[in-house]
């Protein structure tokens, strides 16, 4: 089946199989280029999994995987020293990138200055807010051409983390 | 200056006015050294490591530092209570702050670290600077005081400079409250100098924000710089050693987040004439304790004065590994007022020891600082020389009360190219899964071509954006992680009775599944 995911934040997609017990054995299958893989789950090392690949040519290959489900949907993999966050979509494809690049406070924190006022037009990347989180001063810019429409806080607000600042609407200007 | 004459005394209790890794390493030491310890916490630091391993624990309660661990009085109360005979005071925190020192004093306790003379001394970066021109000691020109002057001049006399320009806050450091300016080819005049009042703005507000001092000073900014420092020890005998050098110079948002010693760039004669600059400042303040002096240093090998730091560093492991030393022992052994048990020319640097700070962030997004839940720190013990300083566990939380840093990885090698294939694999071994954070990207680092050739400059970060970019992830990866994710998922559910519809277009692994046989 085709196993749709956010890898980092980019939708992935993956052609693999649930897992069966052949011979018993834990398998899943994959495929990639039309070649078809066999995976065992050969073992479990200090709360990390351990998968075998099996090629067409018969080749064999071992990985260890860690594997942690956090909050919010958002599950962490450990790869050979690379950690990747994986989100499972399953079919709603992310989230529109619109969405994504709303100026919203990225850490709870308190707005220091307000550089736009409410009917201004910002070009994507132009500094509209500046806010204070963990004592570093953070900019928060305009993630897409637009029109400040609405301004949801003032100087020496605390916001929370993920509160929209600003309403921005797309605009080409 | 009062030099005690009564003999050495014997530390038997201490507090530690600290958290985190610090406090948990001043612990192991302390306890090696049979002395107690009596730790801090607030309320949302319940069950962290610090708390745990020290002889007693005290609930600061809750609210913002000022109210917590910078609070002097209740702290110094606490220590009375307590029965303590001295305060360590780690870093950051009340570790630099000469009123704290000199009332831990004046309460007849010991300050582990220098008199609260010697704070003030080196603590204030425009005193600092003048007693370094008095010594001779090389210093970057700049402009100290612009508050007494009209913006005109100041603007005036920071072009003759030469730019760019740093703007930086005059009280405390690690990188906040600082600014590069640098006027553009061809700009008008009246603009340049907007630009240059809005960058000194941004950093006078931000030096508000974390020190709540305002003061900031001016600095010719020193292109493709090395940030190297000298570690000091001084005791009460008037005696003064380094402990050679460490090389800081890869910083973000200027921070460091690797050191290393022996510097790549040194020299023997470079480092003998920074060495024994480092000591005449120690002299002349008849410093007692661990100390720093912190120099840049250009590529032509000219180096300036930068600041003093009148505590341990965050990064003395890396001294300690390469000495065989063990600074927070020396530390005691001087506060009880014994001499230092060497000579200089005893002191050895053998090896090289490198560390990388592991911080909550996301470094892909401009290190944006992170937050959640640390769901396993480890997943295997690490080797030989190789040492994990941390203050948490699997299931603490990383809040916004505290600073980002999550732990200090730290190896030893007989080379530096040996050193980073240690710390490649070590780095392996610390996932810190849970939180976003900067792992992946000082694995980067440590792959650099630029990094192995030892081009460490203070915008190492900047000048390697490139090769430090998120590498695009491949297919075979993918498929991994999927599969990863099933087994992840559904391991021990109906386990032979899975449909497997074909869900996207074209035929599945469960269609060419069909009759067929797996081996």
């Amino acid at each position: 089946m085709k196993y749709q995911f956010l890898l980092n934040g980019e939708p992935s997609t993956a052609e693999v199989g649930l897992p069966q017990i052949v011979d018993e054995r834990e398998i899943v299958l994959s495929e990639t280029d039309k070649k078809q893989f066999v995976w065992e789950l050969v073992g479990e090392y200090q709360g990390y999994i351990i998968l075998e690949k099996k090629s067409p040519d018969g080749t064999v290959e071992r990985f260890m995987l860690g594997i942690k489900e956090g909050p919010g949907g958002v599950t962490y993999i450990d790869y050979e020293g690379k950690t990747f966050l994986l989100e499972e979509s399953a079919g709603k494809n992310g989230r529109k990138k619109e969405e994504d690049a709303k100026p919203r406070a990225p850490m709870p924190g308190k707005i220091l200055k307000i550089m736009k006022q409410r009917g201004d037009l910002v070009k994507k990347g132009e500094s509209i807010l500046i806010m204070e989180a963990m004592k570093m001063e953070h900019t928060i810019r305009a993630g897409f051409d637009g029109e400040i429409e609405d301004i949801f806080c003032k100087v020496g607000d605390q916001v929370q983390a993920g509160m929209e600042l600003l309403g921005l609407t797309k605009k080409d200007n | 200056m009062t030099q005690k004459k009564a003999g050495p005394i014997k530390i038997k209790r201490v507090l530690i006015a600290n958290r985190g890794e610090i406090a948990v390493r001043i612990t192991n030491t302390l306890k090696e050294l049979g002395i107690e310890t009596v730790a801090l916490r607030t309320d949302e630091e319940c069950g962290l490591p610090h708390t745990l391993v020290a002889n007693a624990c005290i609930n600061l309660g809750k609210g913002t530092l000022r109210e917590t661990y910078l609070n002097k009085n209740k702290i110094i109360e606490i220590a009375k209570s307590q029965n303590v005979d001295a305060i360590h005071p780690g870093y950051g925190l009340l570790s630099e702050n000469a009123e704290f020192a000199a009332m831990v004093e004046k309460a007849g306790l010991k300050f582990i670290g220098p008199r609260s003379e010697s704070i003030k001394a080196m603590g204030d970066k425009i005193s600092s600077k003048e007693r370094c021109l008095r010594l001779g000691i090389p210093l970057i020109p700049g402009i100290q005081n612009p508050e007494s002057m009209k913006p005109n001049e100041v603007f005036q006399k920071a072009i003759e400079m030469g730019p760019p320009l740093l703007v930086k806050a005059s009280a405390g450091g690690g990188g906040k409250g600082m600014r590069i300016f640098r006027p553009e080819l061809g700009e008008d005049r009246a603009v340049s100098q907007n630009r240059f009042f809005e960058v000194y703005g941004e950093a006078k507000r931000e030096a508000m924000a974390a020190f709540g001092d305002d003061r900031v000073m001016i600095e010719k900014y020193i292109e493709n710089p090395r940030h190297i420092e000298i570690q000091v020890f001084g005791d009460q005998h008037k005696q003064y050693r380094h402990l050679y050098e460490r090389e800081c110079s890869i910083q973000r948002r200027y921070q460091k987040i690797v050191e290393e010693s022996p510097s790549p760039f040194m020299t023997t004669e470079l480092r003998e004439k920074m060495t024994s600059d480092a000591l005449k400042i120690c002299d002349d303040i008849q410093y007692e304790g661990a100390g720093t002096i912190e120099f840049i240093v250009s590529p032509e090998g000219k180096y300036y004065f930068l600041e003093m730091n009148t505590r341990l560093q965050v990064e003395h492991p890396v001294t300690e590994l390469v000495t065989g030393l063990d600074l927070v022992a020396l530390q005691i052994l001087v506060a009880e007022g014994h001499p230092l048990p060497f000579k200089q020319s005893e002191l050895i640097q053998r090896g090289h020891a490198l560390e990388v700070r592991l911080c909550a962030e996301d470094p892909d997004q401009n290190f944006m600082p992170a937050t959640g839940k640390i769901l396993q720190v480890m997943n295997s013990s690490l080797g030989p020389n190789a040492r994990l300083d941390t203050g948490y566990i699997d299931g603490a939380e990383v809040t916004v009360s505290f600073d980002s840093m999550l732990a200090k990885l730290v190896v030893f090698a007989e080379s530096r190219p040996r050193a980073i294939q240690r710390m490649v694999e070590s780095l392996k071994k610390v996932p810190f899964l849970g939180v976003k954070n900067n792992r992946d990207y000082l694995m980067r680092i440590m792959k650099t071509s630029a990094f192995h050739k030892g081009e460490t400059y203070t915008n190492f970060v900047n000048i390697n954006q490139k090769e430090l970019g998120i590498p695009e992830v491949n297919q075979a990866t993918k498929d991994l992680l999927a599969v990863g994710m099933q087994f992840f998922r559904y391991r021990g559910k109906s386990q032979n009775n899975y449909s497997g519809k074909a869900g996207g277009s074209g035929p599945t692994v469960f269609d060419l599944l069909t009759g067929k046989k797996i081996n």
